[in-house]
């Protein structure tokens, strides 16, 4: 999952960077409100952390105006120091989808963060369960009906936004920008030695299962049953 | 959206002086009606003078007609008399109403603007408080899960908490000054102007070191002014510091004095990256955030200092302004009275 920050405070920013890669998610960082909307209009994020003060033309509430405006309805969790009742509720409702007074707790960032990612689908606590599969985002492991599978945290990145989009064809372009960040040098051949390494640790282990990962031929990868 | 005070005060007073209006004008009004209309029957129901009498004499019976014609008239003139003053009474109404409205707002206006400018503060402030503690708090946080974290990292974490900790000191300390000179208590004494200037060059040596900097003192005036010196040297540090901060390395710094019959002057030059005319009102304004994007390195805004030594100067009755051409440097002036 990719995560975008526009956040003015350097040391705040790259924090948060750190931390979240920890996390196994792809981070970009804007410092200030132009940047900041140039990147989420160009960019495909799956969150967007945004600070409400910020300097430039633009603060973090018309930010998030534009992007609704435009009908970009990524999920926005607003960072600030205003803590009234009246900011919360502004914050809200010019479109924010959760809201964090500073300074606040790295765990709880996390927790809000993986809330807020949640698709619809089958979770339980903190784990995603599609058939038989289901990913435990505490240890950063995977289990296939009994076995315990241990992936590493790029294996576990691209498992997860398979998972987020069940039967759906995912092709490489949107692997490459949902499982990486902006810096990363990446090419379609190490999409391909990712999904193979996934291959190996869901499928080949398992030959009487179904295989969870398939090609779809000139198009991309989806997961699960064969898409309608 | 957020319910207005300020708007419900002035439609209070409106409606407060629209009453009083009103209440005056109706009484006048039906003052002046009871007398008109008296003052009109008086003059038709009179007894006939002279020739009144004689034409009674001699045309008795269209007498009767012509009372009764001079009768409807008074009826139809007390009838337009109420008209009018009718209309003009919902003329002074709407009028009144529309003139109170404008005038309690405008009476409102400073206090409307001093109560933003309190919230805008204080939310300022906070921002600029919470900031370095997140930063903290957040570096912190990732040092301890860190299962790999070097000596090296140690330092560095150390190094930067320490950072953040400078950065709330000034804040508070600037803070509490501001409290301070909010209460108007400031102990003055003659001191030497040479002393203050040199007082704030010896705080700011350091700084300007570490940047190949120098601070020259160009014709320092010899004589005396009754400032509070802890204050006085305060404000010119901060314009040195400032002066440093937004000067390239290797450039000078520049401080002169001026005296006048009524005044004396400390100007501080510099050959800095200015400052943009439209930032140039308001940078001694809390908290402003001047647009730096062009160089990210320097903390954004300039924080309370700049306004502190408004305040400062001002509460010497003196003024502080500022000459600026950007990319080419910037002058700035304390001028204290001479008392």
């Amino acid at each position: 999952m990719r995560i975008l920050i526009v956040e003015d405070d350097h040391k705040i920013a790259n924090a948060l960077k750190k931390g979240l890669e920890r996390q196994s998610y792809a981070v970009d960082v804007a410092y200030d409100g132009d940047d900041g909307l140039a990147m989420v209009t160009t960019e495909p994020y799956d969150l967007v952390i945004l600070d409400r003060m910020l300097p430039g033309s633009t603060d973090g509430i018309g930010i998030l105006k534009t992007m609704r405006e435009s009908s970009n309805h990524i999920p926005v969790l607003l960072l600030t120091a205003k803590d009234k009742v009246l900011d919360r509720a502004e914050g809200l409702n010019a479109g924010a989808d959760d809201y964090l007074v500073k300074p606040f707790a790295f765990v709880e960032l996390i927790a809000r963060v993986r809330a807020l990612l949640r698709r619809p689908r089958e979770v339980i606590d903190n784990s995603i369960t599609f058939q038989d599969v289901s990913l435990d985002r505490d240890n950063f492991s995977a289990q296939r009906g009994e076995t315990s599978i241990e992936l590493t945290a790029k294996e576990f990145a691209l498992l997860e936004y398979l998972l987020s989009q069940p039967g759906r064809v995912i092709t490489k372009d949107q692997i490459m920008q949902h499982v990486w960040n902006y810096d990363s040098d990446i090419l379609p051949n190490t999409v391909e030695v990712y999904i193979g390494y996934l291959r190996n640790k869901l499928d080949k282990p398992f030959p009487d299962k179904p295989n969870l990962i398939n090609t779809r031929r000139g198009f991309g990868y989806y997961f699960g049953e064969k898409p309608s | 959206m957020k319910p207005n005070i300020f708007h419900n005060a002035s439609l209070k007073l409106t409606s407060l002086y629209l009453i009083i209006i009103m209440t005056i004008s109706l009484i006048f009004s039906i003052g002046l009606y009871q007398i008109s209309a008296h003052e009109l029957d008086r003059s038709i129901r009179h007894p006939p003078g002279p020739i009144g009498q004689i034409i009674r004499n001699r045309t008795a019976e269209l007498l009767d007609d012509f009372l009764q014609e001079q009768n409807n008239e008074v009826e139809i003139a007390r009838a337009r008399l109420q008209a009018n003053l009718l209309l003009i009474n919902i003329f002074i109404l709407l009028g009144g109403g529309m003139l109170s409205y404008v005038l309690a707002r405008r009476t409102l206006k400073p206090i409307e603007d001093m109560h933003e400018a309190q919230s805008r503060f204080t939310a300022d402030a906070s921002h600029e408080l919470r900031t370095p503690i997140a930063a903290m708090r957040l570096e912190n946080e990732l040092a301890l899960s860190d299962d790999s974290f070097t000596v090296k990292q140690a330092k560095e974490l150390i190094n930067s908490n320490i950072e953040e900790l400078d950065k709330l000191t000034r804040l508070s300390e600037g803070l509490l000054q501001l409290a301070q000179l909010d209460n108007d208590s400031l102990v003055k004494k003659s001191i030497k102007v040479k002393a203050i200037i040199k007082q704030a060059q010896d705080r700011s040596a350091k700084q300007a070191a570490t940047k190949y900097q120098s601070i020259i003192l160009h014709k320092i005036d010899n004589g005396v002014i009754n400032v509070n010196e802890a204050a006085a040297v305060e404000a010119l540090v901060t314009l040195v510091d400032n002066a440093i901060k937004y000067s390239p390395s290797k450039s000078d710094i520049k401080i002169a004095t001026n005296r006048t019959k009524s005044s004396v002057s400390i100007t501080v030059t510099d050959k800095g990256i200015g400052i943009q005319k439209k930032d140039i009102e308001h940078i001694f304004d809390r908290f402003y955030r001047a647009d730096m994007s062009r160089n990210k390195e320097i903390t954004n805004g300039y924080g309370i200092g700049l306004s502190i030594a408004k305040s400062v100067v001002e509460s010497h009755g003196g003024t502080i302004f500022v000459k600026s051409t950007p990319d080419k440097g910037s002058d700035f002036t304390l001028e204290f009275p001479v008392k």
